[in-house]
């Protein structure tokens, strides 16, 4: 009796002690791209797998390598050492681009009749029109609104091997897809790796979780608060506001997520989130989308894809299509 | 004779008891990783600070643009003040959930609540 009580109190101080002190992640160092901070943890233990400190930073310098990479080349503010960005696209109009671009040109084009249009690449000069009138706090001109807007509808691209023409006279922009896109990358890259327990966040934009339960708190846009916490375990999340590009005028926000069909912010929700277990790059173009369309049109389009959504209205009531 | 078995068998469920509430802690109480959930406070990519999210503390911190004031109240993590332009990290908010994070862009400062990283140096 003796010998079992010494041996019970034995293993649970170990107990106690092990979960006072183990930490069973790494937290990897931010990489900032895509005008934001990636998060990544991984867990030492992943299924039979022990990932261990130095693998784990092997894994940061392949991803650090690789997201940087993807971010000079969907830049569209600026080219890079190899003029080869969706910036020297747009200004020559035609490029020799890498595989890597080519297929995320082709990724977002095939977004456009997926999402019935509401999800458009070519608004690259309305974009950044916006952009602009956000920063400088100064509504754009309508008649010039219109006008980019014909521009964005007729434009298209020719691709021919690697060589990509852009048809018409709208510009394009990848900022809608990218953060989704360079996630369901490093949730690949991982799981060939045989680390499947993690959680990376793109800045909470995007937001993928591994085979490990982990909390997503998706958050008031404009004030303080949850809109709702997730716990979710191979789900990706992605969330459309315009938290971090708006202005108020007159009453009225104005951000810069623009309806495709009308070249101006969208004005249907406060928030909108998407989660499935589904490509992230597809969960990041959604969320985007269905910020553009009515109630009626996303339960449809949602029930379509196998996606769960969460809507923030304006009165502050939430919509919710879950499974 | 059968006191002293009544007794020992009284320490030895409290003892398993103990080990089961500590358990629960272990996998539920905290992160589902078992964790204790720490403010990670990066400048760039180097770790500056990692302090329990529990300890009420304030830190500031020099960024590219500005200092930085953090505050940690509560078990909740905010910018108090930052000198950058657009202040898009002070109006984020309280933060108290794993993996949240609050990034100041222009002084690239980066925030997250996460397990507790190592400090060198």
């Amino acid at each position: 009796m003796k010998k079992l009580l010494i041996l019970s109190a034995f293993i649970i101080t170990s107990l106690i002690l092990i979960s006072c002190n183990t930490n069973m992640t790494y937290e990897l160092n931010p990489i900032y791209v895509f005008d934001t901070a990636i998060g990544i943890r991984l867990d030492k233990i992943n299924d039979d797998y022990k990932l261990s400190e130095e693998e784990a930073n092997n894994h940061y310098k392949v991803i650090s390598n690789k997201l940087n990479e993807l971010s000079r080349i969907t830049n569209d503010f600026d080219t890079n050492e190899n003029h080869n960005s969706i910036y020297d696209l747009n200004e020559k109009r035609e490029l020799e681009a890498t595989q890597e671009l080519v297929d995320i040109i082709k990724f977002s084009v095939d977004l456009i009749e997926d999402t019935n249009g509401y999800f458009n690449p070519f608004m690259g000069k309305l974009n950044h029109i916006w952009k602009d009138a956000i920063k400088e706090r100064k509504l754009p001109n309508d008649d010039l609104i219109k006008e980019e807007l014909a521009k964005a509808k007729e434009t298209t691209v020719k691709i021919e091997n690697n060589k990509v023409s852009i048809v018409g006279e709208g510009n394009i922009d990848l900022g809608g897809v990218v953060k989704g896109y360079a996630l369901e990358w490093m949730r690949k890259y991982l799981d060939s790796n045989k680390v499947t327990k993690y959680v990376i966040d793109c800045g909470s934009s995007s937001v993928y979780i591994g085979d490990s339960v982990a909390t997503v708190a998706i958050t008031m846009p404009y004030n303080s608060g949850y809109i709702e916490k997730l716990s979710l375990k191979n789900r990706g999340v992605a969330t459309s506001n315009g938290k971090y590009q708006n202005m108020v005028i007159d009453g009225k926000r104005y951000h810069h997520l623009l309806n495709p069909f009308t070249g101006y912010p969208s004005d249907n929700y406060e928030s909108v989130s998407v989660i499935g277990n589904i490509d992230n790059g597809l969960l990041d173009a959604y969320s985007t989308a269905i910020f553009s369309m009515s109630k009626e049109e996303y339960t449809k389009f949602c029930t379509s894809k196998g996606i769960e959504v969460i809507v923030l209205n304006h009165d502050d009531t939430v919509n919710r299509i879950v499974y | 004779m059968i006191l002293l078995k009544r007794s020992n068998d009284i320490i030895l469920i409290t003892l398993l008891l103990a080990g089961i509430i500590a358990l629960f802690v272990f996998f539920f109480v905290r992160n589902n990783n078992g964790d204790a959930p720490y403010v990670n406070i990066y400048k760039e990519d180097k770790i500056l600070y990692s302090v329990p999210l529990e300890k009420n503390d304030t830190i500031e911190v020099t960024g590219d643009v500005s200092k930085m004031v953090i505050v940690i109240r509560n078990g909740r993590v905010h910018v108090e003040y930052s000198g950058c332009d657009n202040q898009i990290c002070v109006h984020e908010g309280e933060k108290s959930e794993f993996n949240e994070m609050i990034t100041c862009l222009p002084n690239k400062i980066y925030i997250r609540i996460g397990s507790k990283v190592d400090v060198k140096g």
